[in-house]
């Protein structure tokens, strides 16, 4: 049984593999070296979390309204059939899809908003500050709000879920806004001004949603509502690998920023004293957050708090600000936020679905309190 | 003469402006930083100390003139290879989260690793080396967020060192530093200087420090920059001239600033030694004029059964005190 587990977690992490394989090389070889203390530990840590992960996926497919076996999920998953058709059905076409996407999402989520915070300088900075989901949001509620009668009709007929014309209204907010936001990261010269320009942007397209939801009919309202709850059942198998393909392309524009965003610790003169192209390094910083925020947004809605919390549990529990170790060290405390996230969102056992936001934030905000809260008592 | 390791080329530097003209804060600069040598940059505040090492350093463009490192144009030079010729220290030390002393020096080697930042044994050695120059060994396995101001400074020092680069620039490394960690930081730049064979130019406001340790000083003044050896700016008067301010006067004798011609009374201190001195501090920092030849009131030191006492005269009557401030009340109560 232990051993099925090892495997499956194995097969299943493959996405994350570039970076920890490059990471533990490096911890590998310095530990040969006589390295820093703290190094072994840090690396015990990431293999610990790496392995949460894969017990979460494993637990993601086999909790919910009905529960499934272990070695039923393992055998639908290897072979494609189990002792029953409708688990098959259940594993393959939605918590398959719902559990990678939780994952995919939380890694996006986590990196981004430890890309926001070091760029930023700043604890408070999450993945939205540059606006991004409030462009995503803004094309929702054009699509939602404004369609004609029929075309509200027809999106409570189709629900939320499934709903293309959702997703695409999503990314094509997201998209404009993410093209909006690296044309200003061009020109201005100092990051602060990108931080309240995006800001602002964020405030303004807020308010126009606002006044849209306004005018707008409340079972309308409710439908946009819904979409801000955000959820991780809304990607169907056939549209992960899209999502799957900005995420990565996201991961591997931020692993080669790991020299500027270390430089970047010690603020912007002292980085570019020390090499970095500080526009250049901005726009790799500025790209990739965009690129995994919005296709995220675009499938999962504005996921709140995953962006903002998963870069502090990591520094609290890896206590080191070493990119190299916190980039894929976020991206493992993002994928298993979410899945948590996921899994109780769905009380297994019941036939009752939970907000997803809701979740993230009730149960996930108490936690990050305590790790911060012990980083502070420590430094006393 | 050595090929300068840093050099300007008619140089004006300051901030360009679209539609009221350039606001220029010094213009036809031709300076040279020696490789081997300290280099103090002094001047009154809001001078352009802070544009020129940034101007300098390449984080600012020149508004026209050429900065040349080792007979380069610097604003030609990619990012990385300025990072390998010029390495630079600000004022404030910045908080750079969870690290230790280690990491905090080891990016001064992020111009010269690969793409990841990997460390080779060539890079660990530079590292522990810079650790020791600035004899912070013991700082390496702190984390960073513990440590004094001093101490991160000088793992900032540290960095710049580890970075490995002909010049160095430091724009006010002391400003936040208690007075031995002040000296003990100029007498360290000198040090590198000397032995490492870097050129090392420092702004600071430290003047003393300035003339003890610098090889050369620039002055910087409206517009211009006297440039030379410390002691000959103290004598012909340069140093004088450029810290001049109402009611404050550079003491050429001293090498100290002093409140300028005091309008109290004249006083005479007979003697030389350690308790003479203070005593004349004393009274020029209550505002008499000492006189070294004769003054309404004479002050003398004598000795008694338990040790040194002050006598006072005063128009030919004798006092005797047993302290600093016994003699300055004495003379308050004679209404002096």
């Amino acid at each position: 049984m232990s051993q099925l587990v090892h495997k499956t977690s194995r097969a299943s992490s493959a996405i994350v593999e570039t970076g920890q394989a490059d990471a533990a090389q490096i911890w590998n070889r310095r530990r040969l070296a006589g390295g820093v203390s703290g190094l072994d530990r840090r690396f015990t840590i990431l293999l610990l979390m790496t392995l949460a992960l894969g017990l979460l996926l494993l637990l993601s497919m086999a909790l919910g309204s009905v529960s499934i076996p272990l070695d039923q999920i393992v055998s639908a998953l290897l072979v494609g059939e189990s002792d029953s058709t409708a688990w098959t059905n259940i594993v393959l076409k939605f918590r398959l899809p719902k559990t990678l996407t939780a994952m995919l999402t939380g890694m996006a989520l986590g990196l981004s908003g430890l890309l926001m915070q070091t760029y930023f300088r700043n604890p408070l900075a999450e993945p939205f500050v540059l606006g991004v989901s409030s462009g995503a949001s803004l094309g929702v509620a054009l699509v939602v709000l404004s369609t004609g009668a029929s075309g509200a009709a027809m999106i409570a007929g189709l629900g939320l879920a499934g709903d293309l014309l959702l997703t695409t209204a999503a990314g094509l907010g997201a998209g404009l806004s993410m093209a909006l936001v690296l044309l200003v990261a061009a020109r201005v010269r100092s990051n602060l001004t990108l931080l309240i320009l995006g800001l602002m942007f964020g405030y303004l397209v807020a308010s126009i949603v606002s006044l849209l939801l306004y005018f707008a009919l409340p079972e309308r309202i409710q439908a946009y509502i819904n979409w801000t709850f955000g959820s991780f059942s809304g990607v169907t198998l056939e549209q992960l690998p899209i999502l799957a393909a900005f995420v990565i392309a996201g991961l591997l524009i931020a692993a080669t920023s790991v020299k500027p965003l270390n430089a970047l610790l010690l603020g912007e003169d002292y980085a570019q004293s020390m090499g970095t192209n500080l526009r250049r390094a901005r726009l790799r910083i500025v790209l990739s957050t965009a690129l995994l925020v919005s296709a995220v947004t675009a499938f999962c809605g504005p996921i709140a708090f995953i962006g903002i919390a998963a870069p502090h549990l990591c520094r609290g529990i890896l206590r080191t600000s070493d990119h190299r170790i916190l980039l894929p060290g976020t991206c493992l405390t993002g994928a298993i936020v979410a899945l948590c996230a996921a899994i109780i969102a769905e009380m297994p056992g019941n036939n009752l679905v939970l907000p997803l936001n809701v979740i993230t934030a009730l149960l996930g905000a108490p936690v990050v309190m305590l790790v911060i809260l012990r980083q502070f008592r420590g430094r006393q | 003469m050595s090929v300068p390791a840093l050099q300007t080329r008619d140089l004006s530097i300051g901030y360009p402006r679209r539609r009221q003209g350039d606001i220029c804060l010094a213009r036809a600069l031709n300076l040279r930083l020696e490789p081997g040598s300290l280099a103090g940059l002094l001047g009154p505040n809001g001078v352009g100390k802070s544009t020129l090492l940034r101007t300098l350093a390449g984080m600012q463009a020149p508004l026209t003139g050429q900065v040349l490192l080792d007979g380069a144009d610097a604003r030609r030079m990619r990012h990385g290879d300025l990072a390998k010729a010029l390495s630079l220290v600000l004022t404030n030390s910045p908080q750079p989260g969870l690290m230790t002393g280690f990491e905090l020096v080891a990016l001064g080697r992020l111009p010269h690793s690969d793409w990841l930042g990997r460390l080779s044994e060539r890079d660990r050695k530079t590292i522990h080396w810079a650790l020791g120059a600035v004899n912070a060994e013991a700082l390496g396995g702190q984390l960073v967020t513990e440590l004094s101001d001093g101490q991160r400074q000088k793992l900032m020092i540290a960095r710049a060192l580890a970075q490995e680069t002909a010049i160095m620039l430091l724009d006010e490394p002391t400003a936040f530093l208690d007075l031995p960690r002040r000296v003990e930081v100029m007498r360290l730049l000198k040090r590198l200087a000397h032995q490492t064979g870097r050129g090392i130019l420092v702004s600071t406001h430290d003047l003393d420090q300035a003339l003890r340790n610098c090889d050369q000083l620039w002055l910087m003044r409206e517009g211009a920059m006297l440039v030379g050896a410390p002691e000959d700016l103290v004598l012909d008067g340069g140093i004088t001239e450029t810290f001049h301010s109402d009611g404050i006067r550079f003491d050429e004798d001293s090498g100290a600033f002093a409140a300028e011609s005091p309008a109290g009374a004249a006083i005479c201190v007979k003697g030389r030694g350690t308790r003479e001195t203070w005593m004349r501090r004393a009274l020029a920092r209550k505002g008499y004029r000492l006189d070294p030849a004769a003054g309404v009131a004479g002050i003398s030191l004598g000795q008694n059964g338990q040790g040194p006492e002050w006598h006072l005269a005063i128009g030919g009557r004798l006092s005797r005190h047993h302290s600093v401030a016994a003699v300055l009340e004495a003379l308050k109560d004679a209404e002096i």
